[in-house]
């Protein structure tokens, strides 16, 4: 077996079980690489540094530290959408500003039984909506490769904690593309799973149909590794799948000899950065060279993903946030004289401008004489797309695809442009709709030095043909490092 | 062309919504979400069969679970991140719903 690369999981995880460093060594460097980073890069809302001291110190005092975990020693960064009991969670909101909540989240309690350890919460995009994790409530993250970029979004903070070398691990969530994509524009990984493979419960609803967690890593090894800790059903979430969980590390064998990768060449014509276009192209040469079967294919309807996307993830933003009242928990406006205007006046200052934007398009959407003409349309639409890629995924094994059609923009460019920002979406919005599982992994630099991410679909359930692929690329272009280690990694434009 | 695409009527859903919107939000979202609207309604404009088709895909059935009363959170867990809770019995406090 490869050693794995110092810092990664794996690498940390081997030298606590041999006794080599404790947990406590482990969190103290990766707090004091907070401290000393996230002023500026913003990466970080909350962490509690005493509870991460105690956690590690129980760690650190076990009999035999083999039997703590698959991810034992290893800090984790959480998106800040997602539970943690006794750890403030905001979703980037100031309606949410403080809460505390009473649980935490399936994802989270299956990584602290792995042996893990959550060093604090990410910043996001408000309620995850966002390509670029400008939408926060508590001031933008910025991108560890060029701070005057963002990291995309809207799992942001988690992306760039990975890329900026803080963490090794985070969990981030993926509605339209919000793990994948902020995972391209800083050079990590990042891993949308099957829908239904992992349990939402404790996950802030933004859009049910599509909202999934996903890992974030730098190596192939430590996502599938995360993966295996948060998935399998669970009887607090009605939708996630009674499917087993596979040994995706034996998935991780180096070969990919006669795996069809579908490839549609056809939506790289218009939009597509040319460096970005550049290195996918280049990647499907390192997958032909290994051995994969490359050919072009065509994906139907794929022009209708973002629009579709828009329509229905708006539609269920706009039910799920109702409950954001005051009366429960977050935000309540003062001096309201009546329920109603209580209700108004305590979402209206709560809730940021992107957050509005989808609430008010969400509900238009649904409202009487509407729904027919768009939502019901755009979910008949969301059937036929994904009719595309099982049609694709029938004739192939993986589709391969840009992760985003540029790589990272700056901070403000496109904040006042709704629709441009929901463009970033274009190439990550499709396997959502679909359900399907999809990774991004780091694929070289353009020319101004700024990461490409390469995203690979597969079939549903199927995560360890994604790990596969990933893995061949992996040790052909990697390894893959954080950003402020200096290093550029090999391969790709 | 569905209805409403041309001029976008914020106010009325920002009311559905239970939202607030100054003026200048009202302007500023008119104009976006207008755009917005032409945008998405493409795919309300696309010549696609209303009855979708069988999408393909393997899906896993629903899980449920039985019909009988579990752990709960507790009213003091419950009632930790109100706004305005009164202790004693468990209750939040709002404003006067009935005049």
């Amino acid at each position: 077996m490869r050693a794995p690369p110092p810092g990664s999981a794996d690498a940390l995880r081997t030298a606590f079980v041999e006794g080599a460093t404790t947990a406590t060594a482990t969190c103290v460097g990766a707090l004091a690489r907070i401290a000393a980073q996230n002023r500026d890069l913003g990466a970080m809302l909350a962490v509690d540094e005493a509870a991460v001291l105690r956690r590690a110190a129980a760690l650190d005092g076990l009999a035999d530290r083999r039997l703590a975990g698959p991810l034992a020693g290893v800090p984790v960064a959480v998106k800040d959408n997602i539970c943690t009991a006794g750890l403030t969670t905001t979703a980037g909101s100031r309606a949410l500003e403080g809460f505390q909540p009473p649980y935490s989240a399936t994802a989270v309690e299956r990584l602290e039984r792995a042996g893990a350890i959550v060093i604090g919460k990410t910043n996001c995009d408000e309620f995850a909506m966002g390509s670029s994790s400008e939408h926060s409530a508590f001031g933008p993250v910025r991108n560890p490769w060029d701070r005057s970029r963002t990291p995309g979004g809207s799992s942001g903070g988690s992306a760039a904690a990975i890329a900026a070398g803080l963490v090794p691990l985070a969990l981030g969530s993926d509605t339209g593309g919000s793990v994948r994509q902020p995972a391209a524009l800083c050079g990590c990984i990042g891993l949308r799973p099957t829908y239904g493979r992992v349990s939402r419960h404790g996950l802030i609803a933004f859009a049910s149909s599509l909202d999934q967690i996903g890992p974030l890593a730098l190596t192939i090894r430590d996502a599938a590794a995360a993966l295996a800790a948060i998935a399998g059903p669970d009887d607090l979430d009605a939708t996630s799948a009674p499917v087993p969980v596979p040994d995706w590390g034996a998935a991780l064998r180096g070969d990919i000899r006669g795996v069809r990768i579908g490839f549609p060449r056809h939506l790289l014509e218009r939009g597509v950065d040319a460096d970005v276009a550049r290195a996918v192209e280049a990647a499907m040469d390192v997958f032909a060279a290994r051995g994969a079967v490359v050919r072009d294919i065509t994906l139907a309807h794929a022009d209708l993903a973002v629009p579709v996307y828009y329509l229905i993830a708006t539609a269920e933003a706009s039910s799920n946030l109702a409950r954001y009242d005051g009366v429960r928990y977050g935000h309540r406006a003062a001096g309201a004289d009546s329920l109603r205007a209580m209700y108004e006046a305590s979402r209206s200052e709560g809730f940021g401008a992107e957050v509005k934007r989808r609430i008010i398009l969400g509900t238009f959407v649904l409202s009487a004489g509407y729904y027919d003409a768009y939502y019901l349309k755009a979910q008949a639409a969301r059937a036929h797309i994904t009719a595309g890629y099982a049609s694709a995924l029938a004739e192939a094994d993986l589709i391969a695809l840009p992760t985003s059609p540029t790589p990272a923009f700056p901070l403000g460019e496109r904040v006042q442009d709704p629709v441009a920002m929901y463009l970033s979406d274009v190439f990550t919005v499709g396997a959502s709709l679909a359900g399907l599982p999809a990774i991004s992994v780091p694929c070289g630099f353009t020319g101004a030095g700024l990461p490409v991410g390469l995203q690979l679909v597969g079939r549903p359930f199927d995560e360890a043909a994604l790990f596969c692929a990933a893995d061949v690329y992996e040790r052909e272009t990697g390894p893959w490092q954080p950003c402020a280690s200096g290093a550029r990694r090999r391969g790709g434009a | 062309m569905p209805a409403g695409r041309e001029d976008f009527p914020v106010a009325r859903v920002a009311a559905l919504a239970r939202l607030q919107v100054s003026p200048a939000e009202s302007d500023l979202f008119q104009a976006q979400l207008t755009q917005v609207l032409a945008f998405v309604g493409r795919a309300a404009d696309a010549a696609l069969d209303v009855a979708a088709p069988d999408d393909g895909g393997d899906r896993a059935p629903v899980r449920e679970r039985p019909d009988a009363a579990g752990e709960s959170l507790g009213a003091e867990a419950a009632l930790a991140n109100a706004p305005d809770a009164i202790d004693a019995p468990h209750l939040v406090r709002v404003p006067k719903v009935l005049g």
